[in-house]
């Protein structure tokens, strides 16, 4: 019953963006953007219940190829309202504009992903394989989503020319992280594994460089809960929720000061 | 007119989504659930003060 609720609550939800994005951007711009991230949010999903069997939702309705089609569409809602606020938030203009557009996008979904993931799995609506303690949604989900908001966004942006084309290859060096971290290729193939997530690293450091910072503070903070499995997960997603904000509050401070700084020559 | 009725619709997706949270959160009587939603609100409340300055300002230039 309470399933269907939010099944129902998401739909209507959904709907309603689709109608804001024809009534402010245009009939052309949400084919392109909803059936993009339909599209994006799809392979990611076919790729995680096909081969990587992280987590899974019995219950939910409408499959196509063992994809709950729900997943996607959720997706593109968590985007499309990224989309929305950080446009708000920053009003992007320039190339370095859109860099930050796609951390503060990345942020904005990690703020999403944490209430809809402990509720869910409160509820049980879907089922985490490798999460079974607390009540509070796994800080690994808020580099899930993380990631996924990076890449889409990266891809997003230079489709649409806003970013130089070479941003592609932080989506790509991006992917190449979270595969050896998804497949544990450093537990399986050792040094292989080391190697490619030093390369994957490097890539995207040399590409842009806030984005791998912000993964490596991220990944430090998960490694602290993984050495201090005392304390709770919790901690840590609170911990990493004051990292963006604080982020977020400097960004914007640096970015109002070379606005006025750029007014007074 | 019309930009008021779309930051409408905006916030009714972001209420239906809050909604639904804190729905689960009375359910199961659980305070945890509800104050995940802090950092989304806290977020858009950063967005709404930065975007109101940012208005007065142009309103001033």
């Amino acid at each position: 019953m309470m399933f269907k609720v939010f099944i129902i609550s998401v739909g209507i939800a959904f709907f309603i963006q689709i109608v804001h994005s024809i009534l402010t951007k245009g009939v052309k711009f949400t084919l392109g953007f909803f059936g993009g991230g339909f599209l994006f949010g799809f392979i990611r999903e076919f790729i995680y219940f096909s081969f990587l069997h992280d987590y899974n939702a019995p219950d939910m309705p409408i499959r196509l190829l063992n994809v709950p089609i729900c997943i996607p569409i959720g997706w593109i809602f968590t985007f499309y309202l990224a989309y929305e606020f950080v446009n708000k938030l920053i009003e992007p203009k320039t190339a370095k504009d859109y860099k930050n557009f796609v951390i503060f996008a990345a942020f904005f979904s990690c703020c999403i992903c944490i209430p809809i993931e402990t509720a869910a799995m409160n509820m049980r609506w879907w089922l985490l394989y490798f999460y079974a303690d607390g009540r509070i949604a796994p800080i690994l989900l808020m580099v899930g989503w993380f990631y996924t908001s990076v890449v889409f966004f990266c891809i997003y942006f230079v489709v649409k020319k806003k970013l130089p084309i070479e941003q592609l290859w932080v989506a790509i060096f991006l992917l190449i992280l979270v595969f050896v971290l998804e497949l544990r290729l450093t537990v399986y193939f050792g040094l292989v594994g080391s190697a490619l997530q030093i390369i994957g690293f490097w890539g995207m450091l040399k590409y842009n460089k806030e984005i791998a910072l912000t993964l490596l503070v991220y990944y430090v903070i998960f490694i602290g809960y993984l050495v201090f499995l005392s304390i709770s997960n919790g901690f840590f997603v609170t911990i990493i929720f004051i990292f963006i904000f604080i982020d977020i509050l400097v960004k914007l401070r640096l970015r109002d000061e070379k606005y006025q700084l750029s007014i007074k020559e | 007119m019309k930009n008021t009725i779309c930051n409408l619709l905006l916030l009714s997706v972001v209420l239906i989504f809050c909604g639904v949270v804190i729905y689960v959160a009375i359910l199961l009587s659980s305070i945890e659930i509800g104050i995940t939603l802090l950092p989304l609100v806290l977020f858009l409340a950063i967005t709404y003060g930065v975007n109101k300055r940012r208005r007065s300002k142009n309103h001033d230039v």
